[in-house]
């Protein structure tokens, strides 16, 4: 018989028969499809679980990240501007406009409060024979009893600035009488007064202790040197080379 | 369900062209064959959908269609039929927990009994079963058992290739009933192109010799 004869042959045979399984055969299966149905959909929960998780933990981080960001984020001061707290409440800007000859003062001190209350004052000075005294208070009044400690400091603090303010104009109007007070001289004068403050809030007399924030205010306001005093320091450095170098080649 | 087997659709096409139109008459026999048909095909594409999305019922009706084709693929590798019926349903298994990776396209016998193919050869290689040797170790599985007068002449034939050597008969099996190549086959067992060919030669004479008598004997007493 030919390969192929004999191999159709068996082939149709065996293809015509059927093979009935036993009657449990369907049962058997039906519960094992059950039980494998059940572990995937299990699978699937835990899946669903640990997703929402990786999902709370993401976000989180990345708040987290944003925040930071926020924080890292650096304070510029700018000349004689200091403003470090996180919320300045300007509540009353008043204008006080004094005669004066050739005068231009533009200064701002603002002072940083423990409490979210806070104090800001402006000192100006302005050109064409007039003085501009603008002095911002913000004064938020404690609504709490237990707050008349915090009050008492921050009137202090007040005054005193206040008084500072008022020794300038007045050390700026002695000046003014005899002769013609220029730039320099009332920018030093300034300078000076927020120095003073400046100590006196970095050595606290009532708590004796050091604020960290006054000193990093107080070192920034050093590196932060002017053009004209840079210029100045060049100048001399450099006058002071030659000089040096004269006198070595004249011996 | 109302299990149809059209073994031959008898269509008398006649072209005509009449008014630049053609004609084609089919017999109302064969048009009522073809009818069945594809109600036949879309009743089972019907139920592969419901399958897929694990209707229990569905299952059942897919199962009750193919099973026995499906046992009767699997005992013809597996002697034992209680065993043949494990990995029939182990692949059944296989088919409704992959049943979302059938693509409607092909045939879906066709792809149930490659799975159930390939769980009877897996089945006969973890119990070890399969061996490949070159010649035969018994001489006794040669001489034909002409004890068993069966009737049936599929169950005749089943027993004697029962008979054969498990790697004789798995690789004759897969050559000459299921039509899978000598490299596909070298592949699904794990021997070389030459060993599949080799086998399969061997097996078939072996086959001839256990089958030859008895359809002489089966002619002569007719």
């Amino acid at each position: 018989m030919p390969v192929d004869n004999f191999d159709d042959k068996i082939k149709n045979q065996l293809e015509k028969r059927e093979i009935n399984p036993s009657a449990r055969a369907w049962d058997q299966l039906s519960a094992q499809l059950e039980v494998k149905e059940e572990k995937s959909t299990k699978k699937y929960w835990w899946l669903g679980i640990a997703a929402s998780f990786l999902g709370g933990i993401l976000l989180t981080t990345l708040l987290t990240h944003n925040n930071s960001s926020l924080v890292r984020n650096p304070i510029v001061v700018k000349d004689t501007l200091l403003n470090t707290q996180k919320t300045q409440i300007v509540v009353k800007d008043t204008e006080v406009i004094e005669d004066t000859k050739n005068i231009e003062l533009d200064t701002k001190l603002s002072v940083e409060l423990k409490s979210p209350e806070q104090l800001v004052e402006n000192v100006g000075v302005r050109e064409n024979k007039e003085v501009r005294k603008n002095i911002a208070i913000a004064k938020v009044a404690a609504s709490s009893k237990d707050n008349h400690t915090e009050e008492n400091q921050e009137l202090f603090v007040y005054q005193k600035i206040d008084n500072k303010a008022q020794a300038v104009v007045d050390q700026v109007k002695e000046l003014s009488v005899n002769r013609e007070v220029t730039e320099e001289e009332i920018d030093e004068l300034i300078r000076k007064a927020q120095l003073e403050i400046r100590t006196q809030e970095i050595f606290s007399d009532n708590k004796n202790k050091v604020s960290a924030q006054a000193l990093l205010q107080n070192v920034e306001q050093e590196l932060d040197q002017s053009f004209r005093e840079r210029i100045f320091n060049a100048i001399e450095n450099g006058f002071g080379q030659v000089k040096s170098t004269i006198t070595f080649l004249g011996r | 369900m109302v299990r149809v087997i059209v073994r031959k659709i008898d269509f008398f096409i006649t072209p005509g062209n009449l008014f630049n139109f053609t004609f084609v008459y089919v017999s109302r026999k064969s048009l009522v064959n073809l009818v069945k048909v594809i109600q036949l095909h879309t009743n089972q594409k019907r139920l592969i959908k419901k399958a897929q999305k694990k209707d229990r019922k569905a299952q059942q009706s897919l199962y009750e269609t193919y099973a026995p084709k499906m046992l009767s693929v699997c005992r013809m590798y597996i002697k034992d039929l209680q065993f043949a019926e494990d990995v029939m349903l182990k692949g059944f298994m296989k088919v409704f927990t992959h049943l979302s990776s059938y693509k409607a396209e092909g045939n879906f016998e066709g792809w149930v009994r490659r799975i159930m193919v390939r769980e009877a050869i897996d089945f006969l290689r973890s119990h070890k079963k399969i061996q490949f040797s070159e010649t035969l170790e018994n001489d006794a599985v040669l001489t034909t058992d002409n004890s068993f007068q069966s009737n049936d002449a599929v169950e005749f034939l089943q027993q004697k290739i029962d008979e054969l050597p498990e790697g004789y008969k798995a690789v004759f099996m897969l050559y000459a009933v299921e039509g899978y190549k000598h490299q596909e086959i070298a592949k699904m067992l794990s021997i070389t192109v030459g060993t599949s060919k080799s086998q399969l030669s061997k097996a078939r004479k072996a086959l001839q010799q256990k089958v030859e008598p008895q359809r002489k004997e089966n002619h002569a007493g007719r």
